[in-house]
């Protein structure tokens, strides 16, 4: 039997078991099948019942990034909390009871109604464990009050405070600080996801190359310039053969040093 | 009255300590103990009072905890390439022998806070101390099973890579010791519904005491034949690092009319930051390279800066299912730093001195719209441009030299969501991101030069299917094609040739970094029975940047991987508090970025148990 004919006949078989397993479930069963981030047999009630119990949550939400999509006669449930957290109907009724309401720190589903790409993002092999619901959207964003990428604008917070939570090693203080962190963790690293190693957003040297083009060394070994290219000798060409700017007997340290002014270890 | 809270979640983290992979000769070498892995773990507990018209008291500690090892990307060096050493510029070596981290590390976070509203006012008060002690370790070797012949044979002669270098192993220790106090007050005044004033006021001082060690035990031929001498970068590293921080903002909130919202704020910080450090350096001198000797080191650094962030915000809603809003703000940014690199206090007072001035403007724009037809359809745009410039200017023994570097990314998002029935949903998301950066250095002849683009486009794709309440599915796609260029590949020059050195194409030596990918999912679940709930899943990545052919003149880095899983997965409710999850599959992962080293096939399944209080 050939390849292509043993494989057809799984499939046939498997779209078979399918189709008789949806078969049996709707004839034996009335239940509803809870598609994430939906919540069965509940409806919209309105912000105004939640800021009943939440108002330290719905306080500042007119300040939130999110509410800048809220529209002026919306119908119910169409923008404001129940956008996220699904129909409230049986929540309120229930007094708050367990289950009744979509609680996106447990599911990013909710996030990824609108934001796909992010869901593409934690899917790639080099991310935070999002999708394995180690880490939540809400553990760097908040979606309640102010900028939803915090430290932006003129948020009282820094932009880093984020991620140096708990990359405690990577905040310093050091004595040389790389100026490169002003910009922010992000400008090496994505966050989200990305397909190279560390979730950088390049595997290579371009990475550094970005802004060290020129080197403060004129005239030495240290330049990384177009006139070095040029000449091909007495530059970084050879050490660029050989990988990484952080490989190791290079600039060891990219986030900041205790020893060495050139990030060298 | 008042609510207590308490947490507990720890995860393990596997980590494949993979190196690098030379495709030219299908170099490949391994850890010794690829057993790595990380625990995280965090626990916490919060309580709070809340009495009717009584302040709000809210005190929380959590606990983090990083212990464990993982691997890392500072790779060691080796001549087993199969290129030639005799060959300059051109270098046999690659960085490729991969390397790892012991962590140890623990930060604390203690919080107290009292919130009360008087009239209309809310007032906050918080304090915060946080505590972090960390110890790490990096490992790794340079030039694994090598060691130079002895006497050393001339640069020119050909040699086997075993001889080609000499080991060195190294074990950069780096601790840290950081305790830091903060002092947060803010205020959030309502005047009445068009007119909100918030005013946050936050002072922090960190102090942080580090220690290093980073010994190198080389590999060293004499005469008498191959001896192990021990050498150190940083040997009784000390020192501290002082940060204080001053920061306030005020924001302005006001409603002109009905559907316009206009928001003002301003924030403003003051920042001091101050390091010094004293550590040995052990060095080998002499031929061979076996007598020691000790030298002391001091360095310091200071930079003080000030920021001013302007911050506009508008929104309106006026036209019928519309939303309108736009958005500005500008940090500019002056300050000045002084350090000098490591010198011996023995023989100088100073080492490489630098006296800078220092400036950051940043502007950040973004518009977008949000029309919301009606349920069938949903459309929004987002338009964000950000325009970043920072410069670093000598005025010390530096004099004239000057690093300005500008950045420009603009960042387009357009998404459409239509439900043309109860049954189907579409979201399409795209998204095109398009950067470039300048930067005007050091060198007199070569004033501003375009170091950096950067293209990405995204599509996305969710559709939902629900056509019986018992049963439901959902396809995602993404496709992403994105690239960061720099100067390398846009040189266009091959390089002459010299009576010493080889001519080569520089335009090998770097490619863009392409960040190309295809994932998606599809999963379907369904009512089995009264208490059962089933779910299939198929999942997919594809990525393809790989271009192993210039590896002769490069260290080809591009990922190339495919990955696919099946899972079925079955819910079970046992109680109206109890749920069981199984999930049961098959995954694939096929790695050539690595040679296939770390690629796997396998089934895999687990259980889990969910409680609900």
């Amino acid at each position: 039997m050939s390849l292509s004919h043993r494989w057809s006949k799984r499939l046939i078989l498997g779209a078979l078991s399918l189709w008789g397993l949806v078969f049996i479930s709707c004839v034996v069963v009335g239940r509803t099948a809870l598609a994430p981030p939906k919540i069965a047999g509940a409806t919209f009630v309105g912000t105004k019942e939640c800021i009943q119990c939440h108002s330290d949550q719905t306080e500042h939400f007119t300040t939130a990034s999110h509410a800048r999509i809220a529209i002026a006669d919306a119908k119910v449930g169409a923008t404001g909390c129940e956008a996220c957290h699904g129909p409230a109907s049986l929540h309120v009724k229930s007094g708050g009871g367990p289950n009744t309401i979509i609680n996106p720190r447990r599911s990013p589903e909710t996030c990824f109604q609108c934001h796909t790409d992010k869901r593409g993002q934690f899917s790639l092999p080099n991310s935070h464990p999002v999708m394995a619901g180690k880490v939540s959207c809400a553990d760097c964003h908040n979606p309640h009050e102010g900028n939803a990428v915090p430290g932006s604008g003129a948020a009282l917070a820094d932009m880093s405070e984020t991620c140096t939570k708990c990359h405690t090693a990577q905040k310093g203080p050091f004595v040389f600080e790389h100026a490169a962190l002003r910009e922010g963790c992000t400008v090496c690293h994505s966050p989200h996801g990305s397909v190279n190693a560390k979730m950088l957003v390049a595997r290579d040297a371009n990475l550094c190359l970005r802004c060290h083009l020129q080197a403060p060394d004129a005239g030495s070994s240290g330049q990384i310039n177009a006139n070095a290219i040029l000449r091909t000798v007495e530059n970084h060409n050879t050490r660029l053969m050989q990988g990484t700017c952080w490989s190791a007997g290079c600039h060891e340290a990219p986030h900041g040093s205790n020893a060495s002014y050139h990030f060298r270890n | 009255m008042g609510s207590v809270e308490a947490g507990y979640k720890r995860l393990r983290t596997f980590y494949d300590g993979a190196g690098g992979f030379f495709p030219l000769n299908n170099a490949w070498l391994p850890l010794a103990n690829q057993d790595l892995h990380t625990d995280r773990a965090t626990y916490w507990i919060e309580a709070k009072v809340n009495l009717p018209d009584r302040p709000v008291y809210t005190v929380r500690y959590e606990n983090l905890l990083r212990n464990g090892t993982k691997d890392s990307l500072h790779w060691g060096d080796s001549d087993f390439t199969g290129l030639p050493n005799n060959r300059p510029p051109i270098s046999q070596v690659r960085k490729i022998v991969p390397s790892w981290r012991q962590l140890g590390e623990r930060h604390q976070v203690l919080e107290a806070s009292i919130a009360h509203k008087i009239g209309k006012t809310s007032y906050l008060l918080k304090a915060e101390g946080e505590k972090t002690h960390n110890l790490d370790t990096r490992n790794v070797t340079r030039f694994p099973g090598e060691v130079r012949p002895f006497p050393t044979p001339a640069s020119t002669l050909l040699v086997p890579a075993e001889n080609m270098n000499n080991q060195v192993i190294l074990a950069q220790t780096d601790g840290m010791d950081t305790t830091s106090a903060k002092v947060i007050g803010s205020t959030a005044t309502t005047f009445n519904p068009k007119f909100k004033l918030r005013t946050a006021l936050s002072y922090e001082l960190e102090n942080t005491d580090f220690t290093g060690d980073r010994p190198l035990i080389t590999s060293t031929p004499t005469a008498a034949g191959v001896v192990l001498v021990t050498t150190n970068n940083y040997q009784n590293l000390t020192g501290g690092s002082r940060i204080k921080i001053l920061a306030g903002n005020v924001v302005l909130d006001t409603q002109p009319s009905a559907n316009l919202g206009v928001r003002l704020s301003l924030r403003g910080e003051d920042k001091y930051t101050n390091g010094t450090g004293t550590f040995d350096v052990l060095s080998a001198s002499g031929t061979p390279a076996v007598t020691l000797a000790t030298t002391p080191r001091r360095e310091f650094a200071r930079v003080k800066e000030h920021s001013l962030t302007p911050d506009l915000d508008i929104r309106y809603t006026g036209i019928p299912n519309l939303a309108l809003y736009a958005s500005g703000n500008w940090r500019n940014l002056n300050g000045d730093e002084r350090n000098t690199s490591a010198f011996n206090p023995l023989t100088a007072t100073q080492g490489t001195v630098a006296n800078n001035t220092i400036g950051e403007i940043h502007a950040n724009y973004n518009v977008g719209a949000s029309w919301h037809r009606s349920d069938l359809l949903t459309l929004r745009g987002d338009l964000s441009y950000k325009d970043h410039e920072y410069s670093s200017i000598a005025y010390g023994p530096k004099l004239g030299e000057r690093y300005v570097r500008n950045s420009q990314t603009s960042t387009l998002k357009l998404t459409a969501t239509t439900r043309p029935s109860d049954q189907w949903s579409f979201t399409t998301r795209y998204i095109y991101q398009h950067g470039a950066m300048q930067v005007e250095g050091y060198l007199p002849d070569r004033p501003a030069y375009d170091s950096m683009a950067l293209r990405n486009h995204t599509i996305d794709e969710t559709i939902d299917w629900n056509p019986t309440k018992q049963f439901y599915a959902q396809l995602n796609a993404n496709v992403v094609y994105g690239y960061i260029s720099t100067v390398y590949p846009r040189a266009g020059i091959t390089a002459p040739t010299t009576p010493t050195n080889v001519a080569f194409n520089t335009n090998d030596v770097l490619q863009n970094s392409n960040n190309n990918y295809v994932n998606g999912s599809v999963l379907a679940g369904m009512v089995l029975t009264k208490k059962d709930d089933v779910q299939i899943q198929y999942t997919y990545y594809h990525a393809a940047n790989a271009n192993p052919q210039v590896a002769y003149l490069s260290m080809p880095y591009g990922v190339a991987a495919l990955d696919y899983a099946v899972t079925v997965g079955l819910k079970h409710k046992v109680s109206d508090n109890l749920v069981l999850n199984a999930k049961a599959g098959y995954t694939l992962s096929r790695n050539d970025t690595t040679g296939g080293r770390t690629s796997y096939h396998a089934p895999m399944a687990y259980v889990s148990l969910t409680y609900g209080l």
